[in-house]
């Protein structure tokens, strides 16, 4: 996002499976609540690995939070229907109680649901011969469609596309995440993974930027 | 971070260190799966569909709807079709099942105090329905019918198969009994008064058409009645052909063919639209200046006694009243009434010598019901018309509802298409026959609901029966918005720690489904196939309601919803008489299509459905009560007399306190212009029906919500008198309350509005700042300030209009809107 807090050399673009692996990760949990299972799965510690990595590149603060959210959730008789309230909380409720997933909500004159950027993401996938999973009844701006998008981007080495999908998140991500940051939540998780995808989002425009032919 | 650590952070990232914590990708290849869900849909296509706001047709490009115009047969279509598409893709819509939190952890038995907090977890459709029918059986076996109530479904959806209160009802009805309401919030006092007196609701009744009234009236008395604002809406698909007699109206009044006066304490709608006269009246005292034309008709000789003795009982023993011999010993002369109602004495005995100088038709509209005592001006208003004589005559008479529906249009005649069946099938039992009501009556006045929450048990008098209030644990409300129509929020969120459990059905998060237990998104009527009335009393045809887009996310119909309840007790394919929603609808067009025979040709079904409406011939102009004067005896009344009644009986029978045997004026338990609490609450406030929105419906339409909004807000329009004197400018926050509850409002500042008066119009999402008792309202629900009283021992109907306020203008850091999506930052032009 902000260019000049990088450095002016060329730098080699991140491995594209990884920041793919990375995009799906966050598509997972904006996608749909926790299930048990998974639950239990970043109980038994398969988080941490990615966390380590995450806390070196310098999000440790948004790490410290999901950790000690993981570690509250542990001592909570309920803890899959808690975490699972506090996804309802931050996106399935009205605009106004909720940070909504929906590029709509954020853009465009009246920030509806199914609003033109709605439109121009079913044309993207179209574009691409991408279809939605019919399991799946969302609108195709919601957040987990996108990073998906964006993951499918990066694995099949659109990075041109790639890039403006990643500037085209940064027009309403910020406001998403601070949003969430506003909603009272039992555990800080969803707060600090929407200030962590904000940011990511912010290095990954800044290094495609200078990627790009442009440059 | 650099570019440095970047590297750092990348090289750390393996595929291995994600791969347990990802899903299956979304996104499916399209030649691999031919399943995927389409994505853009192609082409475009028209549609026709009908709505409380008139017939449309819509365009669907891409499987969305992108623009809405009027059926062509509609010539004054309401601006508010425009807001339909903000309605169908509002931020505020439901998208999935859920269930409150602490409900799904400890069911009945959850912290009830927590109810509005929003905390819910989204559940599917199968666990919602599991736990819905799971309560079902609980309170129908530990407690019994007297625990299980029906939230009255007011103005559901439009659609005669869809209509949501009937697919809750059926269903209800197949599982057990439960607890019902009688009458409704918008007339609640009309409907039960006017059988005494006239011998039908009349403000659901078919009115003298306005081409009559054109003709051969003389004065047009518009009494607190705006049709101009109220007649955009329907309670079927809406015709609008009213608008075309208004105008003619108009311009006989520019031509000054004819005199119309609107009785109003504010310049309505209407009366900007026509160029009419305005006689002001003080708030909530028109029953007093009804008594002081009454007594100039009486003492000038200018009354109908011949009407009188012939079609009309107890007049009588009404006249010692009007004229100071009765236990009050006070005539209700014009100069008594002056200083009650601010109109000039003088004035009031012109305005009578007017409407008896010739054929004056008297057109009431609802507002004057809704308050306390809301029966005597509708009852004092019938003798006012009886002393006149015209009742029955073209262009005289007394009207209760030339402002509903289009009524004053004349009937086709045609039969409507029937709806789908809210009763059991001939034969059938429901799965719990207890009818123990355990002594509490099986049925409740609806604006009573919350008293049989605070009060249980309680013996109240209604309609000249005992009703013993039943606190009912369970409360199912369907497409009706509980928390926008109910008065006085603070002592609702009291009552609603008393309920064990709240099943809500809608389409968007209404503040009721905020306060619910287990919240079901239905789909809205655009997501659906339907039938429905073209005119609810005008018949001017049968529209079909072609579904425009599919269900949104995981929401689905009514009738799916509840055969999907019926499902679990094995009584689905009862429910559904095994059809479908297409086969429904020819059942219900053809059943329609036999009925109107040779007389009304309709195409069959399919025809009909591929062009979209069939439309009937106009009907003939028709006098109301016409048939009772040229025959009283033959054409009898509904009343226990047969005729007018003056004096009732039957009312005097009950000996209430608050409603005698013959109208009179009573003084209100609050009231602005010198009456009780008017020092400290100055201002009244009227909750009148909203002019760009049905009730609360669309005020989610966030494309509308900009046309009217004030930084976000409601409008509280009020006088440029009164804003002045609180340092208010137009376009102001201003915070509006009383001791029941406070709302943070836009202030518009119009000189529509005399000194002393401002309106907050009901229907304003609640949004309060938290579930605490007492809290903000964000946005401007005037039932936050409203009180929970019945109109009387008769009616027991909301009296929402008897509230008094103050204003001021707000300072400090206003909170986010909550009702809904915003705040939309509009400031006023």
């Amino acid at each position: 996002m902000n260019a000049s807090t990088v450095t002016p050399e060329p730098a080699e673009a991140a491995p594209a499976d990884q920041r793919a692996a990375l995009y799906a990760w966050f598509a997972t949990l904006y996608a749909r609540e926790l299930s048990e299972a998974q639950l239990q799965t970043w109980f038994s510690g398969a988080a941490e690995p990615l966390f380590d990595v995450l806390a070196q590149a310098g999000f440790a603060a948004e790490v410290q939070d999901m950790q000690g959210a993981i570690n509250a959730l542990r001592d909570l008789p309920d803890a899959q229907l808690e975490l699972a309230a506090d996804y309802t909380m931050c996106f399935l409720l009205d605009v106004k109680s909720s940070a909504l997933p929906y590029a709509s909500c954020y853009l465009g004159e009246h920030k509806t649901l199914f609003g033109p950027e709605e439109k121009a993401m079913r044309e993207k996938l179209e574009r691409y011969g991408l279809g939605l999973d019919s399991n799946y009844p969302e609108a195709a701006d919601h957040l987990a469609i996108q990073l998906e998008l964006l993951s499918w981007l990066a694995m099949t080495g659109k990075a041109l596309d790639e890039q403006e999908l990643v500037a085209s998140l940064l027009r309403w991500v910020p406001e998403f995440s601070q949003k969430c940051q506003t909603i009272v939540t039992q555990v800080a998780f969803y707060p600090a993974l929407s200030r962590m995808l904000c940011r990511l989002l912010q290095e990954e425009s800044a290094a495609l930027t200078d990627l790009s032919p442009q440059n | 971070m650099t570019q440095n650590s970047r590297r750092v952070f990348l090289k750390g990232l393996s595929l291995a260190t994600v791969a347990a914590l990802v899903s299956p990708s979304l996104l499916l290849s399209r030649e691999s799966e031919a399943k995927a869900a389409a994505v853009t849909g192609s082409g475009t296509d028209w549609k026709i569909t009908g709505s409380h706001w008139g017939a449309i047709r819509a365009r669907v490009a891409g499987g969305k709807v992108v623009e809405i115009k009027a059926f062509e047969f509609d010539k004054y279509p309401t601006e508010m079709i425009q807001g339909i598409i903000g309605l169908i893709y509002s931020p505020s819509r439901i998208r999935y099942p859920m269930v409150r939190l602490d409900w799904l952890k400890n069911g009945h038995k959850s912290d009830t105090t927590q109810r509005g907090d929003n905390r819910f977890v989204r559940v599917t459709w199968d666990q919602a329905l599991d736990l819905f029918y799971s309560e079902l059986e609980r309170v129908q076996t530990s407690y019994g019918p007297w625990a299980m109530h029906t939230g009255l479904v007011g103005w559901r959806q439009t659609g005669q198969f869809h209509t949501c209160g009937n697919h809750m009802l059926r269903a209800m009805n197949m599982h057990g009994h439960t607890i019902s309401t009688a009458g409704d919030y918008s007339t609640g006092a009309g409907q039960v008064i006017l059988p005494y007196v006239l011998g039908s609701t009349e403000v659901y009744s078919q009115g003298t058409s306005w081409e009559v009234i054109l003709k051969e009236s003389k004065t047009v008395i518009f009494w607190a009645s705006d049709p101009v604002k109220n007649l955009q809406v329907g309670w079927n698909c809406e015709t609008h052909e009213s608008f075309a007699y208004l105008e003619q109206l108009k311009n006989k009044i520019a031509k000054k063919e004819i005199r119309v006066i609107s009785i109003d304490p504010v310049k309505s709608k209407t009366q900007n639209y026509l160029g009419c006269e305005k006689q002001y009246v003080n708030p909530l005292t028109d029953v007093a200046l009804m008594m002081g034309l009454a007594h100039t008709l009486y003492t000038e000789k200018l009354h109908d006694q011949q009407f009188l003795d012939a079609y009309t009982l107890g007049f009588e023993k009404f006249l010692p009243y009007l004229l100071g011999q009765g236990a009050d010993k006070t005539a209700k002369t014009p100069e008594w009434a002056e200083k009650i109602c601010g109109v000039k004495a003088q004035q009031i005995r012109e305005l009578a010598r007017l409407m008896a100088s010739g054929r004056t038709q008297l057109i009431f509209g609802w507002a004057v019901q809704r308050q306390q005592h809301g029966e005597q001006p509708y009852w004092m208003g019938a003798v006012l018309a009886a002393m006149l004589g015209q009742i029955g005559l073209p262009g005289g008479g007394i009207s209760y509802a030339h402002h509903y529906s289009s009524i004053g249009v004349p009937s086709s005649g045609a039969a409507m298409p029937g709806s789908f069946p809210l009763n059991l099938d001939p034969g059938k039992k429901p799965k719990y026959t207890n009818t123990d009501y355990k002594g509490y009556s099986p049925m409740i006045p609806c604006a009573r609901a919350i008293d049989a929450l605070l009060e249980p048990g309680k013996v109240i008098d209604y309609n000249g029966q005992k009703v013993k209030l039943p606190p009912y644990k369970m409360a199912i409300y369907s497409g009706c918005n509980q928390w926008h129509r109910q008065q006085d929020r603070n002592r609702m969120k009291k009552a609603f720690h008393r309920l064990e459990t709240v099943v809500a059905v809608d389409y968007t998060w209404t503040a009721t489904c905020r306060f619910a237990d287990i919240v079901l998104p239905a789909c809205t009527q655009f997501e659906r196939n339907d039938i429905d009335a073209y005119g609810s009393y005008s018949g001017r045809g049968v529209i079909a309601m072609q579904k425009l887009v599919d269900p949104l996310f995981s929401s689905k119909t009514d009738f799916e919803i509840f055969r999907g309840l019926t499902q679990r007790f094995g009584r689905d394919k009862e429910y559904s008489r095994n059809m479908d929603e297409m086969q429904w609808l020819a059942f219900l067009y053809e059943n329609c299509r036999k009925e109107n025979g040779s007389k009304f040709p309709m195409p069959p079904f399919k025809e009909f459905w591929a062009k979209g409406f069939v439309l009937f011939p106009a009907g003939k102009p028709w006098v109301r009560h016409a048939d009772f004067r040229e025959d009283a005896e033959i054409n009898a009344l509904g009343t226990p007399s047969g005729f007018i009644e003056i004096f009732s009986r039957k009312i005097a029978s009950y000996n209430y306190a608050d409603c005698p045997g013959h109208p009179v004026w009573m003084e209100k338990s609050e009231r602005s212009h010198g009456g009780p609490n008017s020092k400290r609450f100055p201002l009244w406030m009227q909750s009148a029906h909203p002019d760009k929105r049905l009730h609360s419906q669309m005020c989610d339409s966030e494309p509308m919500r900009a046309t009217y909004a004030i930084q976000g807000r409601e409008p509280l329009f009020m006088s440029p008198e009164d804003a002045r004197q609180r340092g208010i400018k137009h376009g102001d926050l201003v915070r509006v309350f009383n001791d029941r509850g406070q709302a943070l409002v836009g202030a518009h500042v119009s000189s529509d509005f005399p000194k002393g008066v401002v309106r907050l119009q009901e229907g304003a999402w609640y949004g309060p700042t938290g579930p605490e008792i007492g809290a903000l309202d964000t946005y401007g629900d005037p039932n936050t300030m409203t009180q929970d009283i019945g109109t009387s021992s008769l009616a027991q109907a909301i009296s929402a209009n008897t509230c008094v306020v103050e204003v001021e203008k707000y300072k400090g850091k206003a909170p986010a809107v909550t009702a809904f999506g915003g705040p939309t930052e509009v400031m006023p032009k």
